[in-house]
């Protein structure tokens, strides 16, 4: 229930930061070992060079955001958030870098809001962290801290479509150890109404 | 007279969006930060007319900057920013004393009509 | 080159192979160590996280593979078990170590390689080659067929090893 409200949160805002429709074409909540996860996004071929944000959400029920696009979306992603015709960005300059950044912040914070106004747990972003390198390098570094607490994790993934723009994007919510247990509580004692 | 911005945030693009605003509205953008111990040593050097502050930045963040700010000049007219749709951090920047607030992601009109509201226009 | 050929390492995992089969993993702060036999053209990686076990903040005990310390010798175990060779019969190439998220805390990418290039030291093995460091990902391809890695760090050509 959470994954579904904080995806369609997320979508909400990253539909109006870019003043396009942005269809959510992915949606799942899943217990993953790590190494299993790492690797099949390892043997994805090609791979796609990617520019990811990554927003550490602290508070009483702390997990991890990460946003990515592939190169050639983000340049997409870039003009449309300036309002700038398509094709005009050509270069990874520091504007396409902190696209990518911002994004990552206002849909984290959109995923806290969930959390803060329809289940009353209070969040916090730290600032965000942008990686430009390989997809297989940047999952893994998202999942670094929680990989050093468990071996097995829950992730929410999910994937947007910009159809007017051929875009991919795709977000990771990643609860720290002893979140999820929280997130249950809290959401069983609300649902009882206690 | 055009109006005297700072702008203050953390990411170059949301200073870009900003800046673009303002001046195609006829207001001068007077200098950027992108931490909040630039946007306090900026305020000093520049004292601009009204500031925009995002929340969340490295170093030191907005709250603690626009304290610094109003500590130095209690007429500081400060505008935050911010992803948070929170009550609690937009609260306690009221608290402190910011003159109004935009939430990320933010249209012109909103942009528009905070730094009217603060520069007392109509 | 087809899907069959391609054995992926994930984080905190050990792949063992023999030709034609190509392991391959990317890695950040990671480290990845490669074994090869030439003789027998056999070989694995192990792909891991952290220089030393210990238990979590929740006194949790993970796999040893996440760890250089107990996951290399965890490596040579396996080759053991599968390919009935011992340490002698193979070489270390070590890879990754980089420091790709810029933080005020552990550089967790050097004390990985400084934790393997110990550990092999250690096993009197030969460290026949070696790419780490830096602030950007690294794309390994360990050919078992000739023993050689095709090393691309992000933004630069591949180079074999």
């Amino acid at each position: 229930m959470i994954a579904q409200l904080s995806v369609d949160r997320a979508s909400q805002v990253l539909s109006k930061l870019i003043r396009s429709g942005a269809r959510i074409t992915l949606e799942r909540a899943y217990m993953t070992d790590i190494s299993e996860a790492t690797a099949k996004i390892n043997a994805q071929e090609n791979q796609a060079e990617v520019i990811g944000s990554m927003v550490d959400m602290m508070g009483d029920a702390p997990f991890k955001f990460l946003f990515y696009a592939d190169a050639p979306s983000c340049l997409i992603l870039t003009d449309l958030i300036l309002q700038r015709e398509v094709g005009l960005t050509k270069e990874f300059n520091i504007y396409v870098r902190s696209t990518i950044q911002e994004i990552g912040n206002i849909m984290a914070s959109a995923v806290c809001n969930v959390f803060a106004s329809d289940f009353e747990i209070a969040m916090k972003p730290t600032p965000p962290k942008v990686v430009h390198d390989f997809l297989g390098t940047v999952f893994q570094e998202f999942v670094m801290g929680t990989a050093a607490e468990r071996d097995e994790v829950m992730i929410i993934e999910s994937r947007f479509y910009i159809v007017r723009y051929d875009v991919k994007c795709t977000i990771y919510i990643l609860p720290f150890p002893g979140s999820d247990k929280t997130i249950n509580y809290i959401c069983n004692t609300r649902l009882k109404g206690e | 007279m055009a109006g005297r911005i700072l702008i203050v945030d953390d990411a170059p693009i949301i200073r870009l969006m900003l800046k673009d605003i303002l001046v195609a509205n006829g207001y001068e953008v007077v200098g950027e930060g992108s931490d909040g111990n630039e946007g306090v040593q900026k305020y000093k050097e520049l004292k601009p007319d009204v500031v925009t502050m995002d929340i969340t930045m490295p170093e030191k963040d907005g709250i603690q900057a626009l304290e610094e700010i109003l500590a130095m000049d209690e007429d500081a007219k400060v505008i935050v920013i911010t992803a948070i749709d929170q009550r609690e951090a937009l609260m306690e920047a009221i608290r402190v004393g910011a003159a109004d607030y935009i939430i990320k992601p933010f249209e012109t009109d909103r942009v528009l009509s905070a730094i009217r509201k603060v520069f007392g226009e109509g | 080159m087809s899907d069959e050929k391609i054995l992926s390492v994930g984080v905190g995992d050990i792949q063992v192979a023999k030709a034609p089969i190509i392991i391959t993993t990317y890695l950040g702060s990671c480290v990845a160590v490669c074994l090869y036999a030439p003789l027998h053209k056999v070989g694995g990686v192990i792909h891991f996280m952290l220089p030393k076990a210990g238990p979590t903040h929740e006194g949790l005990i993970l796999k040893k593979e996440k760890y250089a310390d107990t996951g290399i010798p965890e490596l040579l175990r396996q080759l053991k078990n599968v390919f009935k060779l011992e340490k002698d019969a193979f070489v270390a190439k070590i890879f990754g170590g980089a420091n790709v998220v810029k933080s005020v805390s552990r550089q967790f990418g050097q004390e990985n390689v400084e934790a393997a290039g110990e550990i092999i030291k250690r096993l009197r093995m030969n460290i026949l080659a070696s790419h780490t460091g830096g602030e950007k990902g690294y794309k390994i391809m360990f050919d078992l067929n000739t023993g050689k890695v095709n090393c691309t760090v992000f933004g630069g050509p591949p180079i074999e090893y």
